[in-house]
């Protein structure tokens, strides 16, 4: 993903949609390229991020405890930070760039739903996609005294399958590209909202 | 009395580096660093190293850093050495409580944490698997096994943990009670934590520009809390 990630910041425009459970990956693939633009070697002239996660300020589907099922808050909130922690992370990479005046328009933008994803996508330039899914993986963790199992995603080592748009609109990947992101777009518009600090 | 510098503050802190000789627990309290060294000198001399008689250190990693040069073809065996009173040290001792804390509170709030130690990696983590304290480290970067010159305060061990927790040094705290540990840190361009555990150390700490400078582990632990 990250040579993508990279190549897709040689152009003008830059435009990538995320949707996924926490932005963690998206955080460490931007961090490389971001450091370029800011070093002057890659000069975008416009930026545009939307990264679209899980609200978990509620409990969901994901993460529940194994053995009933039900939601355990420390878990949840733990997992919370770190989705702020990635998404402030990245918002913040972005507005530099346009603070620092190296580039006339950079943004960053994050909206919650109340889904668990099944899979995670990047978009890139409108014309690339990655789709990855996330399987639920059952993890010891502490809580307080005790040290509970708990369900929830694990996105880190996914294989990325990649669709390509190209010239022709009946192409697979063309198809796909379209799909994918009036996917997007359908959730961004309809039940996501900004996600509060 | 807290050496807390109202400047500094956790919210930037992404991930954790921690030192492990010192913050984590005092590894070579079931056979004294002094012993050790000697005890290293002694072997070597046995194996026919030439100037081991003209080394005068109770350092363990000093002797170990000093005879890989001067006599290269025994460091496997000194290494190995090494690592052996490593987990006979390593077995009777246990974490400070306050580690612990701070391992749990990074682990809450989303920090990853790497072990980046000068002590082998094999030792430490069967230490972190004894106390079940696995689940909350995500790597354990020990010294390298052939090339001791990598030891703190050489930033390479720092590099790898940075590599393995896919963050960057400025996003980073590096925990450490050495000198070494602030030098390594500031040569990566990691924020820094001198944990001040013995007098005099608080005054070198500030004197090369530590970030924080904490007395005990649950200072930290409080700080990551905010």
């Amino acid at each position: 993903l990250r040579p993508h990630i990279e190549a897709a910041f040689a152009a003008e425009q830059v435009t990538i949609d995320f949707a996924g459970f926490s932005s963690e990956t998206l955080h460490g693939a931007l961090q490389e390229p971001l450091d370029r633009v800011r070093e002057g070697r890659t000069r975008p002239r416009s930026i545009r991020i939307r990264i679209l996660v899980t609200d978990l300020s509620q409990p969901r589907g994901l993460p529940v405890r194994s053995d009933t099922g039900q939601d355990d808050p420390q878990a949840r909130a733990r997992m919370r930070r770190i989705m702020l922690r990635h998404t402030q992370g990245i918002e913040d990479l972005v507005s530099e760039l346009q603070h620092l005046d190296l580039v006339p328009q950079a943004t960053a933008c994050t909206r919650v739903h109340p889904l668990v994803p099944m899979g995670k996508i990047y978009l890139i330039n409108r014309t690339q996609a990655f789709f990855g899914f996330y399987p639920v993986t059952e993890h010891r963790v502490p809580l307080g005294q005790e040290t509970a199992r708990i369900h929830d995603l694990m996105g880190r080592d996914s294989l990325l399958f990649h669709h390509s748009a190209g010239p022709d609109p009946d192409s697979v990947g063309s198809q796909y590209l379209a799909q994918a992101h009036a996917w997007f777009d359908s959730l961004w518009n309809s039940i996501a909202w900004e996600r509060p600090q | 009395m807290k050496d807390h510098q109202p400047t500094f503050t956790t919210d930037r802190v992404r991930a954790v580096l921690l030192d492990f000789d010192g913050p984590v627990c005092s590894a070579f309290a079931g056979y004294p660093a002094a012993s050790v060294a000697s005890d290293l000198l002694i072997l070597a001399a046995r194996s026919g190293a030439g100037v081991a008689g003209a080394v005068d250190t109770s350092d363990p990693m000093q002797v170990l850093r000093i005879l890989h040069r001067q006599d290269p073809h025994l460091h496997p065996q000194m290494e190995e050495f090494l690592t052996v009173a490593e987990l006979a040290s390593l077995a009777q001792t246990a974490p400070h409580p306050g580690a612990v804390g701070v391992l749990e509170q990074c682990w809450a709030s989303g920090r990853p944490v790497a072990v980046v130690t000068n002590n082998s990696a094999e030792a430490v983590a069967a230490f972190l698997a004894r106390h079940g304290l696995q689940h909350l480290v995500e790597g354990v970067h020990g010294r390298d096994r052939d090339d001791p010159a990598l030891m703190k305060p050489h930033p390479h061990l720092l590099e790898a943990a940075l590599r393995q927790l896919g963050v960057r040094a400025g996003e980073c705290l590096m925990v450490g009670d050495s000198v070494t540990d602030i030098e390594a840190a500031h040569a990566v361009g990691a924020m820094a934590v001198g944990y001040a555990n013995k007098p005099g150390k608080a005054e070198r700490f500030r004197a090369l520009g530590c970030d924080l400078v904490i007395h005990s582990m649950d200072e930290l632990a409080t700080a990551l809390k905010a």
